[in-house]
């Protein structure tokens, strides 16, 4: 893999519109799902609550449930978009 | 409300960037002479009705989630001048980087036009690029969790700025529908003619998809200025 300070090679000479949009469809999609509300036992009906917002949060879900796993397979398939060669060179090796 | 002593003939907005056909990213002007207090109770927003008098407080709590965002990305635009328009017309038509929207009076909830018209709607950027979602879900659960494995990894910052791109999208079209609910409440008499706008905006931006993502990457990871 690419053992370099990134940052320095984050450029839009190597992320050209169409190299940014194929490494967004190379992700799958997260999903969102409406969380169910909790109860809350109040003492007083005029007690703030400051996590009460927090209610309607969606839950936000990596497709297959691994932070990871899903972090690995990105870049696999962003290596194969973003350097072509190197994974030809990669394949050839093994 | 009076405003005694405001300079509201410099009340203006900078185009900063047009993201899509219906989306184009703002900037107060500097020069506005009001301080960032009166901006809080002046510039209400369409989710903020029931709470009003908690705004300041409410943009301090954001920001303080929003810093969390900062450790990983290049640029956020958590200033608080920073302000989202969207209108059903095509606004990279009428308007470029650079142009300078004069205003006529401080942006209420209320709609407004710029022309006879194109009606634009105007959110804060804080919070309607940074979703909720975003910086109490995906930060602690998603990036916080590979950082701590990965964070010297080259692919790390485009994965999580096309994440953030990806949960900001998905959220805008649910801040849309919170703004729709909001005007049919408050603009009872206009309601149609709001919430039909707004659908339009939707389907426009789902057609843009692609050019938000773009967008937005670029600005977050400063590819581009502005």
């Amino acid at each position: 893999m690419h053992h370099f300070k990134f940052d320095q090679y984050l450029s839009r000479d190597l992320l050209k519109d169409d190299i940014i949009l194929k490494l967004f469809k190379s992700l799958e999609d997260l999903k969102f799902i409406k969380s169910k509300k909790k109860k809350r036992n109040k003492k007083d009906l005029y007690e703030f609550d400051d996590e009460e917002e927090d209610e309607d949060l969606f839950d936000v879900k990596l497709p297959k449930g691994d932070v990871y796993k899903d972090f690995e397979t990105f870049k696999e398939r962003a290596s194969d978009i973003l350097y072509p060669d190197q994974k030809r060179v990669r394949y050839t090796k093994s | 409300m009076i405003r005694t002593g405001s300079k509201i003939e410099n009340y203006q907005l900078e185009i900063i960037d047009l993201w899509t056909p219906n989306l184009a990213i703002t900037k107060y002007s500097s020069d506005t002479g009001l301080s960032i207090l009166e901006d809080w109770f002046l510039d209400i927003e369409y989710n903020e009705f029931s709470r009003e008098y908690e705004y300041g407080d409410k943009y301090y709590k954001h920001l303080a989630e929003l810093n969390k965002l900062k450790k990983y990305l290049n640029n956020v635009l958590s200033d608080i001048y920073y302000r989202v328009l969207f209108s059903p017309n095509d606004l990279k038509e009428i308007m470029k980087p650079g142009d300078i929207i004069k205003l006529e009076e401080y942006i209420s909830d209320k709609p407004f036009n710029i022309k006879d018209d194109v009606r634009i709607y105007s959110f804060h950027a804080y919070y309607s690029l940074y979703p909720k979602e975003l910086l109490k879900k995906v930060v602690p659960e998603i990036f916080d969790s590979l950082y701590a494995t990965t964070k010297d990894d080259s692919h790390f910052k485009i994965y999580i700025t096309l994440r953030s791109a990806e949960v900001s999208f998905k959220m805008l079209k649910l801040l849309l529908d919170s703004a729709s609910s909001y005007l049919e409440f408050k603009y009872f008499n206009e309601k149609n003619k709001y919430s039909n706008e707004i659908e339009t905006i939707k389907a426009n931006l789902n057609k843009y998809e692609e050019e938000y993502i773009k967008n937005s990457f670029c600005i977050t990871l400063s590819l581009i200025n502005i």
